[in-house]
């Protein structure tokens, strides 16, 4: 009776519970689109650090190596022995999807007549063709996934010496063109004059670089590298330096057998804190010098930490606003109802309802209304949402080269939460509004005075 | 003759603003079962506490209240809410019909917190009170589609639903017109002839004073039978 008499009350004074329950069904849709954009944003910069930046769910450093790597390479880089020992652990750990070593270096990358200065990424080919085919950079970051122009690196013979330019770097160098857009045999062209009127023209007729640095061993080295593809590293920041090449290819710029860090990417990534203890043993048994850190280490993958901390911060205030309205609507719907059955209330006392079953009452009044609108909601949800998605709105988040497509993504968990929220909301509105007016004397509330 | 209500010295007072009402001064009285008793008085001669008193839903300063054997100042609020549900049955001026509920269902309300009925043993109780007050017909109506003097009586089947031993009705007729007000004391006094419940209620109309079998006065809260 319970709750067919909650749901036949619902009928009483139509206007303010709809009035209600349009606030809770707006509150909850208003959260799950929130919970849908956060869910984007965060899978995007997960996907990004994981594998748009190659750097996997556990990476692997010399001892001290990502702090100074950067100023004693060669003494922080992971030499053969090293990276046999993380070979030989690495085969012993279960769970490992995918493995991989990666040189960072800079210098400057020229065209023949302008040099700039260059960030580059030293991969195995075949591990960047298996994480641009990962199911998760497919479903999660499709702009970062492909190449813009030209073809991955894994296409060509380690004798081109193949690079790939990011799309600012190759715009900024004039290399509108890659690789496979000239016929095989075509030779490098000589830019004679670079103030000459056709110097832009004889600077796009190949795909020919030259990458200059000071060698670890101490020497100025040079290579020449074909651009063989154009790609977004999905960050404003790093879009107009990056450059990829095979590792051996970076290792002959530098004159070194050497890699910066080892990545590690797991089949499982909810094991990832026991993958990590158990490889950290491991690697400490090898008897080598390591770092282990997580992917969502802040110095690792600053740009997730840096953004999620803002985004929760901003997400957490709007939800506080949307909580905060809702559950004074509900508390002033609550009050308002229950001040004006209080002699309801008084009648029900009489007859011998105690004051824990009517609080028990009205608590599943304001559930069946609550759980009315939280449907609604979620149907103005799926539309919304849906209307949103199918529009394929593109939106520029900050620091995201070339913007992403606005596609609101709430899972079963942001829904569970949503729900949960507005559903604990209501029941502590109604839990307050109740608290005082049903301990009132029966003879007050039957009198209708109590207010 | 069973005493079903027994009052020794019962005091209460109100704080109205600055003034102390003493809305009942040592009241005792004793209600024996079946009777069926009016407490007549003025307006604010104290009717409406005594009932209240009685029924358990106010308490007094000082004084004893025994209701079918139990001392009611000695119990607690659940207590008193069980004592209420299963002994004593309520008949408000004002009806107090839930609006959305149809007349079974207003009268099935105090069962269905009585939790040692059967649902088949409830719903003969309300059978049985509806068919008492002649609404057999009205069972499936709304409070709004009918009239103050079957609203009355949807609550006096309520009241008696609970095969309670004692009825109390505060002014169950105030609002109701000469005639109407006639017919619910008639059928206040053949169900308490029928089912040998007592009732003890409420009025300021002297009208009905003679169809009474026994009359309480009460006048600034000194009773006096």
């Amino acid at each position: 009776m319970s709750w067919s008499l909650a749901l036949k009350n619902l009928r009483r004074n139509r206007r303010r519970n709809v009035a209600t329950g349009c606030a809770i069904a707006l509150g909850f849709a208003a959260l799950l689109a929130l919970g849908g954009y956060i869910m984007r944003v965060e899978n995007y910069l997960r996907v990004y650090t994981i594998y748009g930046t190659r750097v996997g769910h556990l990476v692997i450093y010399k001892k001290n190596g990502y702090e100074k790597y950067s100023i004693k390479p060669r003494e922080y880089s992971l030499g053969k022995d090293d990276q046999a020992k993380i070979d030989q652990a690495l085969a012993a750990t279960e769970g490992i999807e995918l493995k991989g070593a990666t040189l960072l270096g800079s210098g400057l990358v020229g065209n023949g007549c302008r040099t700039l200065p260059f960030i580059a990424t030293g991969i195995d080919p075949q591990m960047d063709k298996a994480v641009r085919e990962h199911p998760e950079m497919r479903y999660w970051a499709t702009n970062i996934r492909d190449v813009s122009k030209g073809k991955g690196l894994w296409n060509y013979p380690e004798e081109l010496g193949a690079v790939a330019l990011s799309e600012g770097l190759a715009r900024l160098l004039g290399k509108a063109k890659v690789h496979d857009d000239f016929p095989p045999d075509a030779k490098a062209v000589v830019v004679a004059d670079c103030l000459a009127a056709d110097a832009k023209d004889k600077i796009a007729a190949d795909a020919n670089v030259q990458l200059v640095s000071g060698s670890w061993t101490g020497m100025m080295a040079a290579v020449d590298g074909e651009v063989v593809a154009n790609y977004s590293t999905g960050v404003t920041e790093t879009n107009h330096a990056a450059l990829m090449s095979s590792l051996k290819f970076l290792q002959k710029l530098y004159d070194t057998e050497n890699v910066t860090y080892y990545s590690v990417w797991l089949s499982d990534p909810r094991k990832l804190s026991r993958t990590m203890l158990e490889l950290g043993a491991r690697l400490k048994a090898s008897g080598g010098d390591f770092d282990l850190y997580r992917w969502d280490d802040e110095r690792i993958g600053p740009f997730y930490a840096g953004t999620m901390q803002f985004l929760r911060t901003m997400v957490g205030f709007i939800t506080i606003v949307l909580a905060t309205v809702i559950i004074f609507s509900i508390f002033n719907s609550a009050t308002m109802t229950i001040i004006e059955r209080s002699q309801e209330i008084g009648m029900l006392r009489s007859v011998g309802f105690t004051q824990g079953y009517i609080q028990r009452l009205f608590l599943r009044e304001m559930m069946a209304l609550t759980g009315i609108s939280v449907l609604a909601g979620a149907v103005i949800a799926v539309l919304g949402i849906g209307g949103i998605n199918t529009a394929e709105i593109h939106f520029q988040p900050p620091g995201i080269a070339g913007g992403m497509a606005l596609n609101l993504t709430p899972n079963a968990a942001v829904v569970a939460a949503a729900a949960t929220l507005i559903f604990v909301l209501a029941v502590s509105a109604v839990f307050v509004a109740l608290r005082t007016i049903v301990k009132q004397k029966i003879t007050v509330l039957l009198m209708g005075s109590h207010r | 003759m069973t005493a079903i209500v027994k009052l020794t010295k019962l005091v209460k007072t109100y704080r109205l603003g600055e003034t102390t009402v003493q809305a009942l001064r040592d009241v005792s009285l004793t209600l024996n079962k079946g009777e069926f008793t009016a407490v007549i008085g003025a307006s604010g001669s104290g009717k409406s506490t005594l009932l209240n008193m009685i029924g358990c839903i106010d308490d007094p300063d000082s004084g004893q209240i025994v209701v079918d054997g139990t001392d009611v100042t000695a119990l607690g609020d659940d207590d008193k809410s069980r004592l209420r549900n299963r002994k004593i049955g309520f008949i408000f001026q004002s009806f107090n019909l839930i609006p959305v509920l149809t007349v079974y269902e207003n009268v099935e309300l105090p069962l269905v917190i009585n939790d040692s009925l059967t649902p088949a043993e409830r719903k003969e109780r309300v059978h049985a009170a509806i068919a008492d007050v002649g609404l057999k017909d009205r069972m499936t109506n709304l409070p709004d589609q009918l009239s103050g003097g079957q609203r009355q009586r949807v609550a006096i089947a309520r009241a008696l639903a609970g095969n309670p031993e004692l009825v109390l009705a505060d002014e169950p007729t105030a609002n109701l017109d000469s005639k109407t007000s006639t017919m619910i004391i008639d059928l206040m006094l053949e169900l308490n002839s029928k089912r040998k419940v007592t009732f003890l209620f409420s009025t300021h109309d002297e009208r009905l004073m003679d169809r009474v079998t026994r009359m309480v006065h009460i006048t600034d809260g000194v009773v006096s039978s």
